[in-house]
């Protein structure tokens, strides 16, 4: 359904140029949980963003279900993200003046699929990664691991496609990670929801239905050593 | 675009509701200070303009100055003064008949036009006979006297402007004489001395129109001044006179302003100079709250973008809270304005040489003011918003 081809990126610092990713192709198949490996500065987040049009390549294309989206306008990939796509952000990546449950439900808002029923789109999820409790919550008033919840939530609230989560668990603690892996994993058996995450703990391996590694921006067949 | 105005509305909403009070208060407060500012100004200044023409009109036009189409004087003046009487919307009206002459005491002398004028009428229309400093105000039947403004008499009030000129110490009381043109030559007692705080009326010297019959046999009524009504056009009267007679010209205190015009003029151009840099100031402000603010936001924006919020909705929602506080903030401006700033003004007015300036409330200013202010906080707000959602979302949201 996704799928990059001969994808490069360089980030030019000055003068410098950063090589982040190197003519990568790589196809996520529709009801897949992909887990992209690698060592810290592989090009993991580099490559998750360029999936999710956030970044684009510096060359090379991009098909989403055999269309060509590398070379769209700002205006419809924003479109794109909101319909077809969902994130969950290393950092904590909630709204800080919105309370749990706004923030999930405020994709919902903004696509307007569902004029009515929305904020109860919203609640059932919540209920559903276990926050009912913490809807009227500020972002502030919520742990690590309920705030990345909660970014799963909102990621859900539009159907998408495809989730993509960038080290969900990086900032928690081991039983936290494991609850918010645990809901991805939930997600993408019970909603056949295609996953794409990012991570370097090799126990995360488990929940993956393929795993594609990264070695200084290019794909390699075997974990290196 | 209904959704886009929903979700920014939306947004605005929280975005007041949940930031930070501090800034909230700060940019209403801005506001509210920079409307109350505006309208103080022009209210100042049309208070100020407002004080020097009543004075203008009260002292020494009245509202209209009926004068001859010919140098010969007014014919009939008694039947046209009742006519004018009569019409609607006329407070008043005098007549004047008047020559130069030398008035002196001792060794001093000095220059004044001796009017003649009715006593029982002439305070119908001007404030003078309340204006006496010393003495009193000329009567019918008085004889052989004369009322100085205080710029002849001097009085021995050297602040005045043109003392060095006067007869610095002639008092109530005190005997003057007046050489008129052709040799005549006549002793008055001094009645009264008035100050009508308006150098140009506190130039005149009255007699009665007895007197001045005894001195310039024949004399004719050279102008006639008319108070109006409060709101009562000049244009309305005029018409009115024009029908009853055709030999006569008129002219509106605002045609006999004369140096108090310019001062005005130039007045009203120092007002739109000081509500530009007010607005100016207004917009400086928006933007730089905007600014901050957004400079803080930036990651806030990057993931509302990242998860698919297009820019419009985003901008708009920032556009919005920047509407919100001008509207706020102008609104609290207008009652402050309106309800704490004009009545202690009210209360205790400025003073200038002219008398009291009062703010002149001004709605429909107040209103113009109201929506250059929203227009210029839409544009100030726009400005750092755009620039926000034009830096790519990965910079908002991982740079730095
Ligand atoms: N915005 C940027 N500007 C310049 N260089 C960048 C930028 N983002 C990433 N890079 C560089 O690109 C390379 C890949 O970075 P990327 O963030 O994709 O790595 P990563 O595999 O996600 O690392 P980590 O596990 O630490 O998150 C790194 O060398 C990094 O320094
Ligand atoms: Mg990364």
């Amino acid at each position: 359904m996704l799928k990059i081809k001969n994808a490069s990126k360089i980030y030019k610092l000055g003068d410098v140029e950063v090589p982040a990713l190197n003519n990568v192709t790589l196809t996520i198949k529709e009801g897949e949980m992909l887990c992209i490996m690698g060592r810290s500065g592989s090009g993991k987040s580099t490559l998750l963003r360029i999936l999710g049009l956030i970044d684009s390549p510096t060359k090379g294309k991009i098909y989403l279900s055999g269309k060509d989206v590398g070379k769209l306008k700002e205006k419809v990939r924003s479109r794109i993200r909101l319909e077809t796509m969902g994130y969950v952000f290393q950092e904590y990546a909630l709204l800080s003046e919105l309370t749990a449950l706004e923030n999930v439900y405020l994709p919902a808002k903004m696509l307007g699929r569902w004029p009515k029923e929305y904020k109860d789109r919203a609640i059932t999820l919540l209920d559903a990664v276990g926050l009912l409790n913490r809807m009227k919550h500020l972002p502030r008033q919520l742990s690590g691991g309920q705030q990345q919840r909660v970014a799963i939530a909102r990621a859900m609230v539009n159907k998408p496609e495809i989730i993509f989560a960038d080290e969900p668990t990086a900032n928690l603690d081991s039983k936290a990670g494991k609850n918010v892996m645990e809901t991805l994993y939930w997600l993408n058996k019970n909603y056949k929801t295609t996953i794409v995450f990012v991570s370097h703990d090799e126990s995360d391996k488990k929940y993956a239905s393929r795993v594609v590694r990264l070695l200084d921006g290019r794909i390699v067949k075997r974990k290196p050593i | 675009m209904r959704k886009s105005i929903s979700v920014a509305n939306f947004l605005a909403r929280k975005l007041v509701a949940r930031s930070n009070w501090g800034l909230n208060f700060m940019a209403i407060f801005m506001i509210v200070i920079v409307y109350v500012n505006i309208n103080f100004t022009s209210s100042l200044l049309n208070g100020f303009i407002s004080t020097v023409n009543e004075k203008l009109i009260s002292s020494q036009t009245g509202n209209v100055v009926v004068l001859p189409k010919n140098s010969d004087g007014i014919e009939s003046p008694v039947v046209l003064l009742d006519d004018i009487r009569k019409i609607n919307g006329v407070a008043g009206a005098t007549e004047t008949r008047s020559v130069p002459a030398e008035l002196s005491k001792g060794q001093e002398k000095s220059l004044a036009e001796i009017s003649g004028i009715n006593p029982s009428t002439y305070g119908d229309v001007f404030v003078t006979p309340k204006n006496m400093i010393e003495g009193e105000f000329l009567t019918k039947d008085d004889k052989d006297k004369i009322v100085l403004g205080a710029q002849i008499a001097g009085a021995d009030i050297s602040r005045l402007e043109l003392y060095s000129d006067s007869l610095k110490n002639v008092h109530a009381g005190d005997k003057v004489t007046v050489n008129y043109p052709g040799g005549f030559k006549k002793e008055y007692t001094v009645k009264g001395i008035f100050l009508n705080e308006f150098f140009e009326s506190d130039l005149k010297t009255f007699i009665t129109d007895n007197e001045y019959g005894l001195v310039q046999p024949g004399g004719k009524v050279e102008s006639i001044n008319i108070k109006l009504e409060k709101g009562v056009p000049e244009s309305y009267v005029i018409d009115q006179i024009k029908k009853l007679r055709s030999d006569l010209q008129f002219r509106t205190w605002e045609e006999r302003a004369g140096f108090v015009k310019g001062f005005t003029d130039t007045l009203k151009v120092v007002n739109r100079i000081l509500g530009f840099a007010a607005i100016l100031v207004a917009a400086i402000t928006i933007f730089i709250v905007t600014y901050v603010d957004l400079i803080n936001k930036r990651r806030q924006i990057g993931i509302e973008r990242a998860i698919g919020i297009n820019a419009p909705t985003i901008i708009l929602s920032y556009e919005l809270r920047a509407l919100f506080y001008t509207i706020i903030g102008s609104s609290i401006g207008a009652l402050v304005f309106i309800y704490a700033v004009v009545p202690i003004e009210r209360a205790y007015p400025f003073k200038i040489p002219y008398g009291k300036v009062f703010l002149q409330l001004n709605y429909n200013n107040m209103i113009i003011y109201a929506v250059i202010l929203v227009a210029v906080a839409i544009v100030a707000a726009l400005i750092p918003a755009w620039r926000t959602i034009r830096i790519s979302i990965i910079d908002a949201i991982w740079g730095n």
